[in-house]
């Protein structure tokens, strides 16, 4: 049942046991109201019966003193009244034990009656006292129909007494039952609603000063408040454990943080020698490039001088054959060349002669030079003097100072004209000495070329043979040029694909330079950001370590 | 918890309302309830019974009892009285005069957890409590009355019955007039029926034709004709059991009272207040107010008359005077 309902339920229990209390005290008033309202109507007409019954006593007895016909009617009307209230009280009276008694009074009084009036006509005095005592008789039983009456009446009235007082007392016990009853039922409602949610309160309170070992409240009815006593439960569960998740992942973070940075320095550390190697690998990677492109260069201008090779080698191996051919005929000049040699020998000779002959008379201008020289020095000085004295002169000295002047100048020329010379013999002497020389190298160099001469001929007999071997060597050559030609078109072709991987590489590396670059980068923000979360996780941590749980 | 509260609440209202119903029941006030078996001519005796319903009203007025009675004339018998009496309810059932005492004693052994009062006439039966009167003391002053005032000196007394019980009456009549007036003689006659005033007149009349001026009559309601015939010739009377001067206005001149409403009356009292009466035999004098004399009227008794009749009366109550019964 819901809350809602609970608390309406108890409003219409409470509106509605008011209702039947109520209804049932006017019930019970009206209950009073229909009972005993005449009977006050029946107690009068008793004592009403009791006095005319003293009343005709009284008469009957008044007659038996004095029977005079006043006397007579008196009493005759008195029981004729006292007749007529029997009547009315035998209409009246209903209870069975009353009935009973009024029924022997009147039975009496009929018989008083019929004697009475027998006398009262008889005018029989003591018959008359005599009826007149004997409605005693009537008068007792009257008494006792009073008391019964009186009591009866006393009872309805004790009897509406305590029925005002049931009332009452029942309205008094229902009013404290219904405020028991309602009241109970509202303050365990009131209760049940409250002490849960007083200690969901107090719980709440306590989450909310951090304390989560709370102790749950144990509510087992499906209704708002279980709904929520539930719910609060399971937030404060999965708040515990939320927070237990928070501290370990916290620590965790922590660890792994510090973990990171560790390994973030030493990842930097590698990274950074990554960079360094890759930059070299790069570096390298180029140089292997421009290697290899150099190789294939090379190995292209190979190609190309294997081929020259090729040509001259086939060149040559003609020239060869030509060349036995030629050799043959050095031989023969060389014979020649063994005459004119020897001729030469004797012409070196003459010359040999003329020559010692050219340095004596060079040797003649040379002392005929050196006297000109001394002449041209004494003239110097003396027209240097002439210039003294002249300049001592004055101007009778100018014409003298022209002189001197000219003197010196022609002096000078002299100088000069045997420095000429003196070059001239030193050439000429030189020129002898190298003629000399020459010649006798040509002698030499003569016997030398007899000796070189035979030299040639055994060695153009060596080279006869030489060449004819080379002649088929190079033929081999030949064929393996060729091969090679072919092998270095491969090589080539191999070459240029690794040139072409290494280029690949190459551009890898770079990539990898830069993308160490960027990850370098990336691991200081790293660092930065670990750095951040290490103090988000110290604040967590702070934030965290407020709770209990 | 809450269902069962409901429960109890309602079930509180409805013994509440049926407690309510059941209250509309009478619950009389339980009294004293006695039953008296009048002898005779019953009520109206202006004697005996009379006496006894008078004691039984002053009782019931005055004690808050109630009483019923039964007359011979309704049940026939005596015995038939006493049954329906008892089978009524009665607490106490009284019967009068010793013309009862077989019958309730027959009735009394019927019944022995009931109690009786026997007045008049004495049984020996456990649930039966006698009370007797000493009638001579009361005749004594009647007499000693009539002694004083008789002219002729001569007497009269009638009895109802010649019986010990009226020999008790006649014999302190006689020894009263014989104390204060020697020389009288005292004329005796028994009735032999307690009910018929005419013979009682007419006792009376040979009485007074023998001289007799003053009459006493012990004979229930014949004696009222005594009364009536002493009146009619002028002569005086002295009533019985009760204060007869309303019978007979100039002639009576005192009555001997025999006090059984006063007896009666004190009975009830006691058997009201819870003594057990048992079968005591309580007599009643003149000490007692058992017996005694009504105002006397009519006549005047002179000084010393009265401090004479006085004397005796205080000489009867100390028993100092001694009647001698036959």
């Amino acid at each position: 049942m819901t809350i809602k309902r609970k608390l309406l339920l108890n409003l219409l229990v409470a509106i509605g046991l008011s209702i039947v209390m109520i209804s049932f005290i006017i019930y019970r008033m009206l209950m009073i109201q229909t009972s005993n309202q005449d009977y006050v109507q029946v107690l009068l007409t008793v004592q009403n019966l009791q006095a005319e019954t003293s009343a005709t006593k009284q008469s009957l007895s008044n007659f038996s003193f004095n029977p005079t016909d006043g006397n007579r009617q008196d009493a005759l009307a008195k029981i004729a009244k006292t007749s007529e209230i029997f009547t009315e009280a035998k209409g009246l009276i209903q209870e069975a034990d009353s009935r009973k008694v009024l029924d022997k009074a009147l039975e009496k009084f009929s018989d008083l009656n019929t004697e009475a009036k027998k006398s009262l006509d008889g005018k029989i005095s003591e018959e008359v006292k005599r009826q007149s005592l004997r409605s005693e008789g009537i008068l007792n039983d009257l008494y006792l129909l009073n008391i019964q009456v009186n009591d009866y009446y006393d009872a309805l009235q004790e009897d509406l007494q305590s029925q005002i007082q049931f009332i009452i007392f029942s309205a008094i016990l229902g009013s404290i039952l219904l405020v028991l009853v309602a009241g109970g039922i509202g303050v365990r409602l009131t209760s049940s609603i409250t002490g849960p949610l007083k200690r969901i309160s107090i719980n709440a309170q306590e989450i909310a000063k951090g304390n989560l070992k709370i102790e749950s409240v144990s509510y087992k009815h499906k209704d708002e408040l279980g709904t929520l006593n539930q719910s609060f439960n399971i937030m404060a569960a999965q708040l515990t454990s939320l927070l237990q998740k928070v501290n370990q992942a916290s620590k965790e973070v922590e660890d792994f943080a510090e973990e990171i940075e560790q390994e973030n320095v030493v990842l930097i550390e590698i990274s950074n020698q990554v960079a360094v190697s890759t930059d070299e690998l790069s570096a390298g990677a180029q140089t292997v490039s421009e290697d290899l492109q150099q190789s294939v260069e090379l190995i292209d201008e190979m190609d190309k001088e294997i081929m020259l090779n090729l040509d001259y080698s086939r060149e040559s191996s003609s020239y060869s054959q030509e060349a036995v051919i030629a050799i043959g005929e050095g031989r023969k000049a060389i014979d020649g060349q063994k005459g004119l040699i020897t001729e030469n020998k004797k012409a070196s000779y003459s010359i040999q002669a003329a020559t010692g002959k050219f340095v004596g008379y060079a040797a003649n201008i040379e002392d005929m030079a050196k006297s000109v020289a001394a002449i041209a020095a004494q003239t110097n000085l003396l027209a240097l003097n002439a210039a003294i004295e002249a300049a001592r002169a004055g101007e009778a000295g100018k014409g003298f100072a022209v002189v001197a002047s000219e003197v010196k100048k022609l002096a000078e020329e002299s100088n000069e004209a045997t420095t000429q010379i003196f070059d001239m013999v030193n050439l000429l002497k030189t020129g002898l000495d190298e003629v000399g020389e020459a010649v006798n190298k040509g002698g030499v160099i003569a016997d030398e070329q007899m000796e070189s001469m035979n030299m040639t001929m055994s060695a153009f007999e060596n080279i006869e043979a030489k060449v004819s071997g080379i002649s088929k060597k190079i033929a081999q050559l030949v064929g393996g040029m060729e091969t090679s030609k072919e092998l270095g078109a491969k090589v080539l072709h191999n070459v240029e694909s690794i040139s072409a991987v290494v280029e690949e590489t190459a551009a890898g590396s770079e990539e990898i330079s830069a993308s160490t670059t960027e990850q370098l980068s990336a691991f200081g923000t790293l660092s930065g950001k670990v750095t951040d979360l290490r103090k988000l996780t110290n604040e967590l941590n702070e934030s965290v370590s407020a709770f209990k749980f | 918890m809450k269902r069962i509260m409901y429960m109890l609440f309602i079930a509180v209202l409805l013994t509440g309302g049926l407690a309510g119903c059941g209250n509309t029941e009478r619950k009389a006030k339980e009294r004293v309830k006695i039953g008296i078996m009048l002898s005779d001519v019953g009520l109206g005796d202006q004697s005996f019974s009379d006496a006894a319903f008078a004691g039984l009203t002053k009782a019931r007025d005055e004690l808050d009892i109630l009483f019923d009675y039964r007359e011979l004339q309704q049940t026939g018998s005596y015995e038939k009285g006493f049954t329906e009496l008892v089978e009524d309810g009665n607490d106490l059932v009284i019967g009068l005069g010793f013309m009862v005492l077989a019958d309730l004693e027959k009735v009394a052994k019927k019944y022995p957890e009931q109690q009786f009062i026997l007045v008049d006439s004495v049984s020996e039966l456990k649930n039966i409590t006698s009370i007797t009167f000493k009638e001579e003391q009361g005749s004594f002053l009647a007499g000693a009355v009539a002694g004083m005032v008789t002219k002729s000196k001569v007497v009269g007394f009638v009895g109802g019955a010649d019986v010990p019980l009226i020999h008790k009456f006649k014999a302190g009549f006689e020894q009263g007039v014989k104390t204060v007036n020697p020389a009288a003689e005292v004329k005796v006659a028994y009735s032999e029926d307690f009910g018929n005033a005419d013979l009682g007149g007419e006792i009376a009349a040979g009485m007074i034709d023998q001289g007799a001026d003053v009459l006493y009559a012990a004979a229930g309601f014949t004696g009222v004709g005594v009364l009536k015939e002493a009146q009619a010739r002028k002569k005086f009377a002295i009533g019985v059991d009760s204060d007869q001067y309303f019978f007979a206005e100039k002639a009576i001149i005192t009555s001997m009272l025999k006090n059984v409403d006063i007896a009666l009356y004190d009975a009830i009292k006691e058997f009201k207040n819870g003594k057990k009466l048992g079968d005591r035999q309580i007599e009643l004098g003149i000490e007692e107010q058992g017996v005694g004399l009504a105002p006397v009227r009519v006549i005047k008794l002179s000084p010393e008359q009265e401090r004479n009749l006085k004397e005796l009366e205080t000489k009867l109550a100390a028993n100092k005077v001694s009647i001698l019964l036959d």
